[in-house]
């Protein structure tokens, strides 16, 4: 009987077993802006006069994507303007309304810039914030091969802007002044110098080549002109 | 405690205690063979798709052992420096060759240097023992003189291999279909690392050919940011850190990365003070990395690496100096590099012929300004060679060459050809500056001539004093055109 009484125990604690529930999120999806970490960054700059076309609107495009579940359903995102914008909503720029496509994990958001008389002559800022919608939380933040963020800078003016990557060409060609760049612009005929590691598809090898050319329009110039001053007052040079 | 209880249980303690023994500790021990492989104490060298043949001699120390496996396999040597692997050049994984007792396999790998490894596996113990031997696999054209000739109108590039074998025209029969457009100027190679590149110029332009096979890799004006035709007196130099590529035309200078550094069109004209012009000739030391010398400004520019631009030096006011860096004031008409990187520099003013020398390893790199009053015809040199041994420099003037030693400042005839044959190109055979040396850097000239219907090559070796050693040549090659300029093609490293 008590042999019986302990088989039944057993028995009894083995028939407790059983499995565990699967670990998987739930809750409401988010959205964030996205990018590549090191090639991109989480601002871009914009200038109208970088339009051999003049152009009195335009679209910069910002990456997004899903934080959460695939859905059949499109489903509303909601981008408002967030503390540091400079813009004026409605006047400089518009956010327009959003649905991220059904089945999809990414969208591009469609920021439109407007050039006004009051942009030749300075620079505005729209901080892109990603806002609660009623598919939508605010997806979380992260950094990895590619970063999510919930804000976004746009810097733009009609007149020329400092490109977000002229921090990492500097050695090569001198800090940034409009002066300078306009100069650059008029040497090469473009205003994309984008690196090759932020992006672009100038390499190292050629940036070595590029500050002797300019070096030597320099030359020119100043030989037509006399030195060319920048709108700090600072006499415009390249690097050797 | 019932008793039926306590004797099972007494039972399974006697049973474990009688359980335990004494450890006799009689083992067997039987030698275990072991495999020695003789290795060969010179680094295997092969032309590419020879046959790599090694047959090592095996001794195993217990006779009668094995069966045996066997493994040849081969690594790049960058693939066993951990400080050449980098994302982009990653390790590669070794190549089996054969798995075979003796290699006799061909070698089909690129040119470059390698570790050949062999692992012999004895299958009773399983033991390996692993040898390795350098490498090196050379191209069709591992090293050699460059010979380049003026055929009737049309530029023919030759080649004389380090072990005497002649090929003519070695453009043409690896690109049958390639035309060279204008009249042949010169060839020049460069070789360090992965920089393996042979440059043609025509007064049309240059063209680029692989130094291993001179397969057309390229011409201009696709391989410069700028046009630079017409060609004229063209000059190509590496610097001595391997980052920049000079190509000099026409009194200008145009500068690439070296492929180590990444790939690039050729610059623009280097930016310089107006009006420069330089002699196709460069320098290079520890301090002055490039040095030009400008026959415009008759002064001397300097670069750093990675410049596209020149600097001036400013002016020297030392007491005592020969001259003044920033204001030589005279024409340069020739040079070569002599001992302890001091240039031998030949120039001219109105008043006469100098040896200028100049020493970029210091940071005041001025050296010699000697008037040459005791260089017969130096007013008539063509080409000039120095040795890197003695303070020597030889220059040829028609069919002859003179030696002028730089420490008496004189000239002495020391070899002369034919009347008819004009020596058109005279080089001092010199190492590369890394590799095994060889005991006839420094101690052979070669020549370059044409008599009117044949160009020859000539070695002339030297003895330790300068002179030419017997008073004639040691080899001579014939068959070219009417040779323009000759240039040696360092291996590879």
């Amino acid at each position: 009987m008590r042999y019986l009484s302990i088989i039944f125990v057993m028995l009894m604690i083995l028939a407790s077993c059983k499995k565990g529930p699967e670990a998987v999120f739930s809750g409401k999806d988010g959205i964030t802006f996205y990018y590549k970490s090191g090639v991109e960054q989480d601002s871009v700059s914009y200038s109208f006069s970088f339009n051999t076309v003049p152009k009195t609107k335009d679209t910069v495009w910002v990456k997004m994507r899903l934080i959460g579940k695939l859905s059949k359903q499109p489903r509303q995102i909601k981008v408002i303007a967030g503390p540091g914008t400079s813009a004026v909503e409605g006047k400089h720029f518009i956010l327009p309304d959003l649905y991220l496509p059904a089945d999809s994990f990414q969208v591009r958001y469609p920021l439109v810039l407007l050039s006004t008389p009051d942009l030749d002559n300075k620079e505005v800022r729209v901080v892109m914030e990603v806002a609660e919608s009623k598919d939508f939380i605010i997806g979380t933040k992260g950094q990895s091969d590619v970063a999510n963020t919930v804000l976004f800078k746009v810097n733009f003016s009609n007149r020329l802007v400092k490109p977000d990557y002229w921090n990492y060409i500097a050695s090569y060609i001198g800090a940034y002044s409009r002066a300078r760049y306009q100069f650059m612009i008029d040497v090469y005929g473009t205003a994309n110098f984008r690196p090759d590691t932020k992006g672009g598809i100038i390499s190292y090898a050629q940036w070595v080549n590029i500050k002797g050319r300019l070096r030597n329009a320099m030359d020119a110039y100043v030989l037509l002109h006399g030195p060319l001053m920048d709108e700090n007052g600072a006499v415009v040079e390249f690097p050797l | 405690m019932q008793i039926k209880q306590i004797i099972p249980g007494a039972a399974i303690c006697l049973a474990l205690l009688f359980a335990c023994k004494k450890e006799n500790n009689k083992y067997t021990y039987n030698q275990v063979n072991q495999v020695t492989v003789n290795v060969p104490t010179e680094d295997l060298v092969v032309v590419q798709r020879d046959m790599i043949v090694v047959n090592p001699e095996i001794t195993e120390s217990v006779a009668g052992s094995g069966p045996y496996t066997y493994k040849w396999e081969i690594y790049r040597s960058a693939d066993l420096n951990s400080w050449e692997i980098t994302p982009i050049n990653p390790a590669t994984k070794s190549t089996t060759l054969s798995t075979e007792k003796n290699l006799n396999v061909p070698a089909m790998v690129a040119p470059g240097t390698y570790r050949l490894q062999y692992t012999i596996t004895d299958t009773k113990t399983n033991l390996k023992q692993s040898v390795r031997y350098p490498l090196i696999v050379n191209g069709k054209y591992y090293e050699g003189w460059l010979v380049m000739a003026d055929n009737g109108g049309k530029a023919v590039l030759s080649f004389v291999r380090q072990d005497n074998v002649v090929f003519q025209d070695v453009i043409g029969a690896s690109n049958p279909t390639l035309t060279i457009s204008g009249k042949p100027l010169a060839a020049f190679a460069g070789i360090q690392a992965k920089l393996e590149h042979v440059n043609v110029f025509t007064d049309q332009g240059m063209y680029r050919f692989s130094a291993n096979d001179f397969t057309f890799t390229g011409k201009s004006p696709d391989l410069f940011d700028a046009p630079i035709s017409p060609v004229s007196n063209p000059g190509y130099a590496v610097n001595s850190v391997n980052f920049d590529q000079y190509v000099m035309s026409n009194g200008s200078v145009y500068g690439t990365l070296t492929p180590n550094q990444g790939l690039a069109n050729y610059s623009d004209r280097f930016n310089g003070p107006a009006g420069y012009s330089v002699f196709p000739y460069f320098m290079s030391g520890s301090t002055y990395w490039a040095l030009f010398y400008d026959n415009n400004g008759k002064r001397f520019l300097h670069t750093t690496y990675t410049s596209r631009s020149f600097n001036t030096f400013t002016k020297n006011t030392d007491d005592g100096i020969a001259y003044d860096l920033s204001k030589v004031d005279k024409t340069m008409v020739g040079g070569d590099r002599g001992p302890n990187t001091e240039y031998f520099l030949v120039m001219k003013d109105p008043t006469g012929y100098y040896l200028c020398s100049v020493l970029p390893n210091n940071k005041k790199p001025t050296g010699l300004m000697d008037k040459m009053d005791a260089a017969p015809e130096i007013d008539q040199a063509s080409s000039f060679a120095a040795s890197e041994v003695n303070k020597q420099l030889y220059y040829t003037v028609a069919n002859k060459i003179y030696l002028y030693s730089v420490l008496s400042k004189s000239a002495k005839l020391v070899y002369t050809f034919p009347a008819n044959t004009q020596i058109k190109d005279l080089k001092m055979y010199k190492g590369p500056g890394w590799g095994k040396a060889n005991p006839l850097y420094n101690a052979r000239l070669v020549a370059a001539t044409y008599n009117g219907t044949e160009g020859e090559l000539y070695y002339l070796d030297l003895l330790p004093i300068g002179d030419i050693a017997n008073g004639t040549y040691s080899k001579k090659f014939g068959g070219f055109g009417n040779i323009v300029q000759i240039n040696f093609r360092s291996p590879n490293i």
